[in-house]
This record gives C-alpha cells, sequence and structure tokens, in this order.
C-alpha cells in the first residue's frame, strides 16, 4: 500500500509527545566538556578602545579567552559577502557583537570571567532605522532594478493616481529552541559540530574556514532543530564557530548555547522595510502602472539581504499583474544584528507593499478591495506573465517531457543526465505498477482525479480524466497552472463573502464600541531558491542486508515533517514497509555540498533526490528479483521490467501471487556482490534568472493561496479579535495532508502574528526591549480565529514537481497578511486617513492612533463612506441559500 | 528542624541539600536527573515548555496541578510530587493524551510538547470539560511556533479522557502520601556559605524569623521572584518561604467579604471569586497563566507593588483591605491596611521590614453596586498590562452615589483618580460626566513610554476606559463574536 498521500504522523512524534526525543542540549554532557559565552558589546556601534582579560583569565575554572587577534586571518565571515567580524577587532557593528570567547567549566565561571573583563568602547554614532541609513546614504550593494512596460505610460493612461510609504516590521523568529551548537574535537585537526542548523554544509564551511582546515576535517551534523524558521539558515554558523574556536583552543568539547534573552537580542531576525508607492489605475480599479522603491534594513552586515530584496522584488505583484512596472530595490546598513532569513524571506514583504497598494486603490475608489484584488488577479490565458517574465502557468510543452518519467529513468537502468537529472516525480509510472497492485491487494481507492493515471503537463487536455472533471478543471484554470482567479472566486462565494460585508456594514453603522473589518487576499509565492545552484540535492540510500533501509540527505528536519515525507517517498520507491525505513541525521559526511533547507525546498529538492536514488537500487534490485522469480513451471522468464516492489514484497506483475520478501530479495542481491547502497541526485530544471535585466524564470512553479479574514476592533483600546478565517491552500496533491495542513496553520498564525502582536521595540540606543516572550508577543492559542475554516485545493496537475506536491512551509504565512488588510478595512470605517496610514504589525496601539486619525465619534451616530458598491454586490450575489 | 528538602519525582523520593536545592526545578530535572523532556525556553514562565505536574497533600490523594518548573526553586517543592513529562506515559504505551497529540499532529519541532502533554494532562486531573473553549483557557500559558495550535486543540478535544489514568491512581503509594503529608508539617532550614532558605510550618515561626531576618526575600509561589533570579536581576541570599505556613491557606467566603489567606493562589481566587465575586472572577481568567496563577499568590502580586500587577486596580476600587501580622506585636498583633493607602511609592509600600502579609480581605458586592475592570495588553492572553482600569459604582436608584476609579500602568503606583470619582459621583449614568472624567483622568495621569506603550497611548487609553465603561453600563452590546 502507498504510503505517499497519507495522513501519517510526524516520525519523531511519538517521542516528542513523550520526551523523549533528543535536542542539542539534551545531551549529556560529553567528559571534560566546557560551556560557553560571548562578552557581548554593550554599544551598538562604537570603537574598542581596551579589553583586559588577564584577571578573567586567571580565574580558576576559566579554561579560554579568544580575542580577535586568537582568530586570525579567518576573522571576518558571511554566507555571501564576508563583512562581518566574529570577534570585535577594532569597530563594533551592532550591540551584542562579541568582544571576546569565554570557555569555562561551568555557568558560575563564566559568569565571573565576564565580570572580570574590563572593556572599554567608546561609542559612535549609530543607525537604527532605514530613514537614518537613507539619510547617511548606508547602503549594501547598489540600487536592485526590475521593471516591465512604460510606466510613464502608464501612469498616463491611469484615472487616478496615488502614492504613499508603508512601513513594514521585523519580525523574530521565535524558534523555541535557542541557537546553541557542540563542538568535539578530534585528532589531527578534525572538528565534529552538533549544530541545531538548517544548513549544515554552511557550518561545515565557515568551521573550516575559521579553524583554518579543510572542508574534509569538519563533520556537522543535525538530528533535529526546536524550530528554525530561518533563524537558523546563516545564523546558526555563528555559535557553531564559537564552540569550535575553543574546542580548538583547550582540545576540548565546547557548548555554546544562547539563552532566549540573549538570541533575542544578539541575532538577526526578519528585515524591516520600508517602500514608497505609487499607483496609478483605472476607475474600475485596473492598476495601469505600478511604481515601488523597496528599502529593507540589513543590519549590520550582508547576510543574505541581497537574496531577500530579491524576493521581495519578485513577489512585488503577489497576485496581480502589473502590465507597466518599475520596481526599485536597495539594502539598508544599520547597527542591528544583520538581518537574516525568515520564512517568506522577502515574500512577506514584497507581498505586503502590493497588498497595502491594492487596499489603498480600493479606499480611494471607495470600492471593495475584493473587487480590485478581482481585478487585477493574474489571467490564465492572458495577464499572466509576470513582471520578471516569468508565466504563471506551467512551464511549456517544451519542458515537461523532460521533466516526465521515462520507463527507462523509472525502472533506474539509465542514469540522470549531467544537467537535468530524471527521478521518477511522479505518483504512478508510466507502466501504472500500483494499479495492477490493486487487482492483487484490495485497498481503498482515495482519490480518483488523483490517481487516475498520468497526466500531461504541456498544457494538453488530460485525456485520463473523466470529460466533466475536464471541464470543470478548464474553467479553474488549474491545468494551465494558475488557480488564482478560481481561488478567489470559490473562497468569496465558500465564506459568504458580499453577505458578510452587508452584515458587517450594518454592524459597524450601529455599534458604538467596536468596528469590523473584512478582507481576501491571494499569495502566489514562487517556489525554487533564487540562486540557481542551490536548486540541487542529494540523498543516500544505504539498504542494510536485513531488508532495512537507511536514508540520508540535505534536508534538515525543524518540524517541518520533511523526514515523515523522505520516509515516506521513499517507502513507496522501495515497495517496503514505512516501519524499515529511518531517515539519519544530517551529516555532512553523508551527503556533501548540500543546500539550506530553506525557500520551501525541502522536500521538492531531498525528496527527489532520494526517490533518485531508490530507482537505481530497485532497478539493480529488480535483476535479481526477476531471476528469483523466473520459473519454468509458471512459464516466466527473467523480465526485469514485469518486477514490481510493494508493501515489502516483490514480484513479477504477471504471477503477484508468487511474491518473495524484499528482504529475500536484497540477501541474495548481497550474495551476488550487487551494491546495496545508491546516492541520488536531483537538480531543478529550467530553472534561471538574470540579476541584471532583472529578467528569467527564477521558478520551477508557484504555491497559490486565498485567505479572508474578518477581525473586530475596540474602537477604545484598539483592540483586535480575530472573528474568522476561511482559507483555501494550493498545494498539489499533498504528500501528506496532515502534516501539510500543520505548515498551512502554522505558517498562517505565524504570519498573523508578525502583522499584528509581534512587535521588536528598542531603546534610541538600540538596546532590544522585547526580547523574551514577556514583552514579544507571538500568537497564543486563545489568538486563533474564533472560526477557522482550512481546506486544501484538489489539484492534480503539477507534474513537475515531486509526485504532484507543492512546496508549503512557507506561503501559508502571506496569508497572515488577511488580518492585516482586515483591520485596515475596520480602521477605514472610523477613518479613512488612519486607514491609509496604517503600518504593520497593526498593534492595539497602532490601531487606537489610525481610529483617532479622524476624530472618532464614540456616540456612534457617525457613518463611514458606504464602501461597497451595489454593482458588485449584486454581481457577486451568489449567495448562499 | 529539618535540613533537606524531600520531595518526589516521577513516584521516586528525593533528598537535597546543600546548592541544589537553590537550583531551578527545570535545572535539577535535566541536569540531575537527566529529565530532559522538560525544555527551558524562556525561563520566566512565559512559554510553558517546563511545565511539569504538582501533587501536594489535601484529603486522601494528592492533587495535580501544573506549574512552570523554571520560575519554581527545588525547594519550593518539598512536600510535593513532581510529575514529569516522563512520567505520564502508561508504561510502554502512550498515554491517551500523547497517542491524541500524536495521531493530531499537534507536535511538530517537538520542543513545546511536553508542555503541552502536561498543560493536557492537568485539563485531565481537573476533569474539565474538553470543550474547544475550555482547552483553549487551560493552553493559555503554552506557546507554540509551529503549529499554530489548532492540530493541538484538535488532539485536546479529540482525546477520550475516560482512558486516561488519573495521577493519584497512577502513582498510589501510600508510603509517598504518608511522607509528604508529614513533609509538610515539618520547618525547613537549609544553608549553605552563600545561601539560606528558611520554610517554616507555622506563621509564629514565620514572624520570628521575618523579625530576626528583615532583609530575608519572602517569597510564596515566587512566581516573580524567580524571574528575576533567573535574569540575574537579583541574587538568592536570605529567603523565607511561606508555601507551608498552615495559618495563610485557604480561601473563606462570608456574606460581606472573600477573605484570602497569603498563600492562596491566584487559581484559587479564581475559582473562587467566579461564585463569590463573578466580576472579578471572569477578569482573574485573563491574570497570566493556569500554571502561573496554580503558583502565584494574590499577597505576592499586592506585596510585590507593580503598578501593572493584575490585581491592584480591581482590588482597590473594591476597597480591599491587607492584614498584616507582626512578631513585636502582642500575640501575633495584627492591623489593617487600606489597599488604596498601602503604596507609598513605585513598589513601596506602608509593610514593615517585621511584618507579613496573613490576609486580603476584599469586600463583596452587594445590590447596586456594579465592578467594571478593564485590561488592555498587546496580546489577550499571557500579558502584561499597557493600562488597566477598575471603576466601581455604586448606584441608588438612577444616581451614582458613589464612585472609585483605580487605574493601573499609568503612574508609578496603581492609584485612585479622585477628581474623576467626583465627577461620576451623584448624577446618574451620563455621557458627559463620563466624558468630563475621562478628561481628568488624561489630564492627571502620568504614564511613560516604555515596550508595553508610548505615554500618549497610556493616556489616550486610561480616558478611553472610562467611556468604555459607560458604553457598557449605558448600552451593553451583545459579545462580539459568533459569526453568523
Amino acid at each position: 500500500m502507498s504510503v505517499v498521500g497519507k495522513d501519517i504522523a510526524h516520525e519523531a512524534a511519538a517521542t516528542h509527545v513523550s520526551g523523549e526525543s533528543l535536542f542539542l542540549d539534551d545531551l549529556p554532557p560529553l567528559h571534560g566538556e566546557l560551556t560557553a559565552a560571548i562578552v557581548p558589546c554593550p554599544v551598538a556601534h562604537g570603537r574598542l578602545k581596551r579589553i583586559d582579560v588577564e584577571a578573567a583569565r586567571r580565574l580558576p575554572g576559566v579554561a579560554a579567552i579568544l580575542l580577535a587577534a586568537d582568530v586570525g586571518k579567518h576573522n571576518l565571515f558571511g554566507p555571501v559577502v564576508k563583512d562581518e567580524a566574529l570577534i570585535v577587532e577594532d569597530e563594533a557593528a551592532f550591540l551584542g557583537q562579541p568582544l571576546a570567547l569565554i570557555a569555562a567549566r561551568d555557568a558560575a565561571s563564566l559568569d565571573a570571567a565576564r565580570k572580570a573583563i574590563v572593556v572599554e568602547v567608546e561609542p559612535l554614532p549609530a543607525t537604527f532605522t532605514i530613514d537614518e541609513a537613507i539619510a547617511a546614504k548606508q547602503f549594501f550593494g547598489s540600487v536592485r532594478q526590475m521593471a516591465r512596460g512604460d510606466v510613464d505610460a502608464g501612469f498616463a493612461e491611469a484615472d487616478l493616481t496615488l502614492e504613499g510609504a508603508f512601513e513594514i516590521g521585523g519580525q523574530e523568529h521565535f524558534y523555541l529552541e535557542s541557537q546553541i551548537a557542540i563542538a568535539v574535537p578530534g585528532e589531527r585537526g578534525v572538528m565534529t559540530v552538533h549544530s541545531s542548523t538548517q544548513h549544515p554544509s554552511e557550518v561545515q564551511a565557515m568551521v573550516a574556514e575559521v579553524l583554518d582546515v579543510d572542508f574534509n576535517h569538519v563533520t556537522c551534523i543535525c538530528q533535529r532543530m526546536g524550530g528554525g524558521f530561518g533563524g537558523k539558515e546563516t545564523q546558526a554558523a555563528q555559535p557553531a564557530m564559537y564552540a569550535a574556536l575553543l574546542a580548538k583552543k583547550t582540545n576540548r568539547p565546547v557548548r555554546f548555547a544562547y539563552d532566549k534573552d540573549d538570541d533575542m537580542r544578539f541575532t538577526g531576525k526578519r528585515h524591516p522595510f520600508k517602500t514608497w508607492w505609487r499607483a496609478g489605475f483605472k476607475r474600475d480599479g485596473r492598476a495601469t502602472a505600478i511604481e515601488l522603491k523597496l528599502f529593507a534594513n540589513g543590519g549590520c552586515s550582508t547576510d543574505l539581504s541581497f537574496a531577500v530584496l530579491e524576493r521581495a522584488m519578485l513577489h512585488s505583484d503577489n497576485a496581480y499583474y502589473l502590465p507597466n512596472a518599475r520596481i526599485e530595490g536597495r539594502v539598508c546598513k544599520t547597527n542591528l544584528p544583520s538581518n537574516t532569513a525568515f520564512r517568506g524571506f522577502g515574500g512577506p514583504q514584497g507581498v505586503a507593499t502590493i497588498e497595502n497598494v491594492m487596499s489603498e486603490i480600493a479606499l480611494a475608489l471607495k470600492m471593495d478591495a475584493i473587487e480590485v484584488r478581482r481585478a487585477n488577479v493574474y489571467g490564465v490565458h492572458e495577464r499572466n506573465v509576470t513582471h520578471y517574465g516569468q508565466r504563471v502557468t506551467l512551464p511549456s510543452a517544451a519542458a515537461a517531457p523532460r521533466l516526465n518519467p521515462t520507463d527507462e529513468a523509472a525502472h533506474g537502468n539509465g542514469h540522470a543526465d549531467a544537467e537535468i537529472a530524471r527521478p521518477s516525480l511522479e505518483r504512478e509510472e508510466g507502466t501504472n505498477e500500483r494499479e495492477t497492485l490493486l487487482s492483487s491487494a484490495p485497498r481503498v481507492k482515495e482519490d480518483g482525479e488523483r490517481r487516475a493515471g498520468t497526466h500531461q503537463a504541456n498544457g494538453v487536455a488530460d485525456t485520463s480524466l473523466p470529460p466533466a472533471t475536464r471541464a470543470s478543471q478548464a474553467d479553474k484554470g488549474l491545468e494551465h497552472g494558475n488557480p488564482l482567479p478560481f481561488l478567489l472566486d470559490t473562497l468569496r462565494r465558500e465564506c459568504d463573502y458580499d453577505a458578510r460585508r452587508l452584515d458587517l456594514e450594518a454592524f459597524n453603522a450601529q455599534s458604538k464600541t467596536h468596528l469590523r473589518g473584512m478582507a481576501l487576499s491571494a499569495v502566489k509565492f514562487g517556489i525554487s531558491f533564487t540562486r540557481r545552484t542551490l536548486n540541487q540535492a542529494n540523498a543516500l540510500v544505504n539498504i542494510y542486508t536485513d531488508g532495512s533501509v537507511l536514508v540520508t540527505t540535505g534536508a534538515t528536519e525543524m518540524g517541518q515533517g520533511v523526514h515523515t515525507r523522505i520516509r515516506q517517498v521513499v517507502s513507496d520507491a522501495l515497495g517496503v514497509r514505512y516501519e524499515k525505513v529511518r531517515v539519519g541525521a544530517t551529516n555532512t559526511d553523508k551527503n556533501n555540498n548540500t543546500s539550506p533547507t530553506a525557500a520551501s525546498t525541502g522536500t521538492d529538492l531531498n525528496g527527489a533526490a532520494a526517490q533518485d536514488a531508490c530507482d537505481r537500487l530497485r532497478g539493480r534490485l529488480a535483476e535479481v528479483a526477476a531471476t528469483m522469480l523466473a520459473s519454468a513451471d509458471a512459464g516466466l522468464t527473467a523480465e526485469t521490467t514485469q518486477i514490481a516492489f510493494a508493501d515489502g514484497v516483490v514480484f513479477d506483475r504477471r504471477a503477484p501471487d508468487r511474491a518473495i520478501a524484499f528482504e529475500a530479495v536484497v540477501a541474495r542481491a548481497y550474495e551476488l556482490r550487487v551494491s546495496l547502497g545508491e546516492r541520488g541526485h536531483y537538480a531543478t530544471p529550467g530553472v534561471d534568472f538574470n540579476r541584471d535585466t532583472g529578467k528569467g524564470t527564477p521558478f520551477l512553479y508557484y504555491t497559490n493561496g486565498v485567505a479572508c479574514a474578518e477581525v473586530s476592533v475596540d474602537r477604545f483600546t484598539g483592540e483586535m479579535t480575530n472573528e474568522r478565517v476561511d482559507l483555501i491552500m494550493d498545494v498539489g496533491v499533498p504528500l501528506n495532508p496532515g502534516i501539510d495542513r500543520g505548515q498551512v496553520i502554522g505558517g498562517f498564525i505565524q504570519g498573523m502574528g508578525w502583522c499584528t502582536t509581534e512587535e521588536l521595540v528598542y531603546k534610541p540606543d538600540g538596546t532590544l526591549l522585547s526580547h523574551s516572550p514577556t514583552t514579544y508577543k507571538i500568537p497564543n492559542v486563545s489568538d486563533l480565529p474564533r472560526i477557522f475554516n482550512v481546506r486544501f485545493l484538489d489539484n492534480p496537475h503539477n507534474t513537475v514537481s515531486l509526485k504532484r506536491s507543492k512546496a508549503v512551509g512557507e506561503p501559508p504565512l502571506l496569508l497572515g497578511l488577511s488580518v492585516w488588510l482586515a483591520a485596515k478595512d475596520a480602521v477605514s470605517y472610523a477613518s479613512i486617513e488612519g486607514a491609509r496610514g496604517l503600518a504593520l504589525p497593526a498593534t492595539g496601539e497602532r490601531l487606537l492612533a489610525a481610529l483617532s486619525a479622524k476624530p472618532v465619534d464614540v456616540g456612534g451616530v457617525g457613518r463611514s463612506p458606504r464602501r461597497v458598491r451595489e454593482s458588485s454586490v449584486l454581481a457577486g450575489g451568489d449567495r448562499k441559500p | 528542624m529539618r535540613n533537606h528538602v524531600l520531595f518526589y519525582i516521577n513516584g521516586e523520593a528525593a533528598h537535597v541539600t546543600g546548592d541544589d536545592a537553590f537550583l531551578s526545578l527545570s535545572d535539577f530535572l535535566r541536569r540531575r536527573r537527566h529529565l530532559t523532556g522538560t525544555k527551558v525556553v524562556c525561563a520566566e514562565g512565559d512559554c510553558g515548555s517546563c511545565s511539569v505536574l504538582i501533587g501536594r497533600p489535601g484529603g486522601d490523594a494528592l492533587r495535580y496541578v501544573a506549574v512552570t518548573s523554571c520560575i519554581q526553586r527545588v525547594f519550593q517543592l518539598d512536600g510535593a510530587h513532581v510529575v514529569t513529562v516522563e512520567g505520564l506515559r502508561d508504561g510502554e504505551q502512550l498515554s491517551p493524551i500523547q497517542a491524541s497529540m500524536t495521531k493530531c499532529h499537534g507536535a511538530q519541532c517537538g520542543f513545546c510538547t511536553p508542555g503541552f502533554v502536561v498543560a493536557l494532562h492537568q485539563m485531565a486531573e481537573q476533569k474539565i470539560e474538553p470543550t474547544r473553549e475550555n482547552a483553549c483557557r487551560a493552553l493559555v500559558g503554552n506557546l507554540c511556533r509551529c503549529t499554530g495550535y489548532d492540530a493541538i486543540l484538535r488532539a485536546a478535544t479529540e482525546t477520550n479522557y475516560a482512558a486516561v489514568t488519573p495521577l493519584a491512581k497512577k502513582y498510589n503509594s501510600a508510603e509517598m502520601r504518608s511522607e509528604l503529608a508529614a513533609a509538610v508539617g515539618e520547618d525547613v532550614l537549609l544553608e549553605t556559605p552563600t545561601h539560606r532558605i528558611y520554610k517554616p510550618a507555622t506563621l509564629v515561626q514565620a514572624l520570628k524569623f521575618r523579625a530576626e531576618t528583615p532583609h530575608a526575600t519572602i517569597v510564596a509561589g515566587a512566581t516573580d521572584w524567580g524571574v528575576l533570579i533567573n535574569k540575574r536581576v537579583r541574587e538568592i541570599t536570605s529567603v523565607i518561604a511561606l508555601c507551608d505556613v498552615r495559618e495563610l491557606r485557604g480561601i473563606h467566603v462570608d456574606d460581606e467579604t472573600i477573605h484570602v489567606g497569603a498563600t492562596a493562589t491566584l487559581a484559587e481566587l479564581e475559582r473562587v471569586s467566579l461564585e463569590a465575586l463573578p466580576a472579578l472572577g471572569e477578569f482573574t481568567k485573563y491574570f497570566g497563566s493556569p500554571p502561573i496563577k496554580a503558583a502565584a499568590t494574590l499577597a505576592g502580586n499586592l506585596a510585590t507593588g507593580s503598578p501593572i500587577g493584575d490585581s491592584l486596580p480591581a482590588l482597590m476600587a473594591l476597597g480591599a483591605t491587607i492584614t498584616l501580622a507582626s512578631h513585636s506585636r502582642p500575640n501575633g498583633g495584627r492591623r489593617s491596611a487600606p489597599l488604596d493607602a498601602f503604596y507609598t511609592g513605585y513598589r513601596q509600600s506602608v509593610m514593615r521590614p517585621d511584618e507579613l502579609i496573613v490576609s486580603i480581605e476584599i469586600p463583596r458586592l452587594r445590590d447596586g453596586e456594579t465592578l467594571k475592570l478593564y485590561k488592555v495588553s498587546k496580546r489577550k492572553d499571557l500579558d502584561i498590562s499597557s493600562v488597566s482600569a477598575a471603576i466601581f459604582l455604586r448606584q441608588d436608584g438612577d444616581t451614582i452615589a458613589d464612585a472609585r476609579i483605580a487605574l493601573g500602568g499609568v503612574g508609578p503606583t496603581v492609584t485612585r483618580v479622585a477628581a474623576a470619582e467626583d465627577a461620576i459621583r451623584g448624577g446618574g449614568v451620563q455621557l458627559d460626566r463620563f466624558e468630563r472624567a475621562a478628561t481628568i483622568v488624561r489630564s492627571t495621569v502620568k504614564p511613560i513610554s516604555d515596550v508595553r506603550g508610548s505615554a500618549d497611548y497610556r493616556r489616550a487609553l486610561a480616558g478611553n476606559l472610562i467611556l468604555k465603561c459607560f458604553h457598557d453600563l449605558a448600552s451593553p452590546e451583545p459579545a462580539i463574536g459568533g459569526v453568523r
């Protein structure tokens, strides 16, 4: 029985709930292990005049203190540009930058050492905000541009033009497990680093560089993280480097763990943005020209800021066709810890920018914003090319055949060519082995459409589908790869948007104490790393002589369930029972040169690589099994192409009753000296992007979704209540619906937090005041919408990805914006001015200020402008009975 | 006088002496017992990841509540049975709650999961009906960053609680019960070269020690002090732990008054006042979180005297009094201090260095009396207020015969605003009177700007809450929820 597509529990769930899962700080100390800490710089920008560590060095229990001079030539580090000092040499760039590293036998000795270190830092003028950085002309890199059409002509054509500035706040990752690494020195310069990281290969490389050894001397291992969300993509490296340097110096194991306060104070966050926008549009709401200037607050060093900015620019269209667009972007340099990857990676800021513009257009036209969104949404057959030149529809017919498995690849006799790996990404192979299985083993057929056989990706109607389904799917635009208009219309109808809008207006007219607001927004999120090189993965699949299977890939497990999904894929690919497959810790000894588990691609890339390895293993085993199953009595010759693997047995399709155990085939293969290990590789085909021209096809496909949020806002306090959310997500055919649902809801709520209660508050000197859960408020269970309807779009057309699935990690986060847009809508009933100026997040304080932007009539007799045109209500009058 | 801490962990006795008695319970469990299922995230009680169940003698079986182990010190556990997540399994099998969490995808990264499992087991222990709403209330003390909670709520509501083994049955040891019951009645004194803890069993002993060591820190639930220790704001030196002083326990209600013992927890106050003073009971739901309220005391909330303490405005508006006792006065002589004259400055009070709070007297509402309570915070639950307000009115027919307005978060202490009270007093529930009161409030209060809001925001809020109160009194609207 196939396990792909099944609602299987997270593979570590049982030990998570029993408390037995081991996170790094749960490992007992190794013999002689030291604990480590930094000496944080007390000012955000300053010149280090003096640091005296001699007294501290002499304290009992202190094993080592390292200064910049001890690090040597590799003190500067960075994942892209080496522009951040691991330990301050002379000029400190942010508050908390290490002035020294300490290793000691226990926490008390660390404290004593810190107190004994004499530090003198001369404060220098510091820059924290985007406005300050722009004024001081402090930037990283040059202005980035993307453009399409004739923007000036677009503005000339417009009936109305609007402009404004929009502030978007940062966000603390608040992974529950703070950054941690344990470095264990070995002989001859070898270092093993256990790290809570999304990117073991980068930790390996950075540790090797700072230790000045070849990469092959450093192993990085990650069993799991207690959450990552992007915060452990590049910035897990610093704790690993601290621990490794101290381990090398002392030749003892060293553990470095931030506590939550220091982690929040000293590590990077989601980039705050400020965007200046100008929009020209027709009276029907259609945008004719969009001009955006995006500024990202990069913090003190480059980190991933260029890529974050790029993704923001690539998502500044979101679901909307911008015929004439000019988008500029710039990264600002400030004295904050370097801002970094965070789920969505610039996408949320780009999408927030354009969604805000859509709402502003609606406010200006006194239209319901849903009409403006519908008027601008990407089309299926036209208006379907992004400002960077990629079609939002599925890849052309020319690309599709290469992505479909051939019999050869499916059965492992062929090998991937040099450029494009060809694992059998399809759930059903051309020979339809599973359908054959149906006849021999009773099985619940769960979804006719999904199971109906191979679909074509080339835009030709899928003849395997029943005619009725075909017709309805053509209407949905699904088979062309753009379900956005269909999703908007469907959710509008399903959530009873128009009737509720009338109710809401009546409520707002009468209530003296509360205002309601509602917004329906979409997301179109591009899947692939925008840096082409990263779109590759490798996997190692070992079959042991007892028939058990161990798979390792570059994918790191942070709760998202990538190991579960890979286990499902491998289980199906080898036809072995799920219990027989184990996914091992991510380990650079086993999988080299891996990409970060990021950009939502963990399963897409690593699952495909594992599939590739399994395909070839199965090919070899099929040859062995064919011989074993050949039988003169049954009239069967050894025919490799007829061999099938399922449910732990291997059989010849022509005589399925004569199945032999997988273990027996494995044992025989071992006797015959057939290799039982395989390394798979996958490289995403066809993605590319030219930074200079701002054009290309950076994404393999898009994951889409829509959400409608309704909120109420207290007119006296600005407190917001999330009344209802309806959400439809297009994740193709989910590999694991339960896990995907968890990603959708978890992402949505995390996005909602960014938009509402999560506010980073600093003192004027740059000290972060919101540095723990007491002061930084992520959503609580009681912040869930009172009514919360979540479902998947049934979309079997994504043939370019593993098993027709779609990546799900980041996209749902962007739907959290619907809550912010609903708050903006609510405010507009009291004050259009207040709504126009609303920043993100919409905290209670901001909402109250916005409500008061024009005198709030608490007597309740005031009336906001009527916002829904009668015609639009009637047009959408598809009301439920 | 016992010189070690005696408690049980997952059914096994623990005798702790020396420095280990001053460790946080979470560190003790993780580092000394290698029970690493208990996770530490914030070390300030605000995420629930370190939750454990604590059973204390009461009746014929131990009664278990969840607390955050990061802000409990080992010595506070004297006489208790600690059950960690590792102790919740049914032998080799997952408990029905654990199984449900697994099946419903209630765990993603797994770091917060043990805390949620503990919180759900507390629901089972307290036989809370597992509706979504109740589960939500029971889980507000636990933060999760991965799941968005929906799956956890589903697990909470789909568990077959009838199949959950009660802890009293799972750990049914008469020896443990009697040993713990005996321990509660004993004085404990523990000294190391740097730390000293005294845990008296009687008020006489407590007052004596208090008089002898006026600088000793007084703790009961220690939910505030525990944070200060963890964050290195304070150091442990000399401590007097009142948790087991028998005269200070419990809440007693008579026709006029709720008498709250100094070690009665906010959870007890919530339970009792839901019956005896529903306005306060409903409001108490939004204090802290269940694991905090299971440890924190009302007396502690009042004694720390924070201007953003949740209970202060309500009790001040109600006219509560604090009963203080001292060894130096005859018979442990008591005196009564009205709460609105208790505070003399930021976290300063009239309490003398030899005094202890023994109880708090809260007048119940009589006919014609109304109490409106407001707490505005960035997040609805498990947050500290930006501004809080309590408005007490006594109406005589249509006339407001008496009014008390107490505000928190707008100055160094929680404070009454007499001029605003005067504006309301003597008239009906009229908008112009409340508007005048709001104006007076706005011009009277002296808030500061901090992480929880700007001074302007707080000033606006303080006035608006008076207006909100008017609307709540004049035309109470139905709850906002219930989208059709």
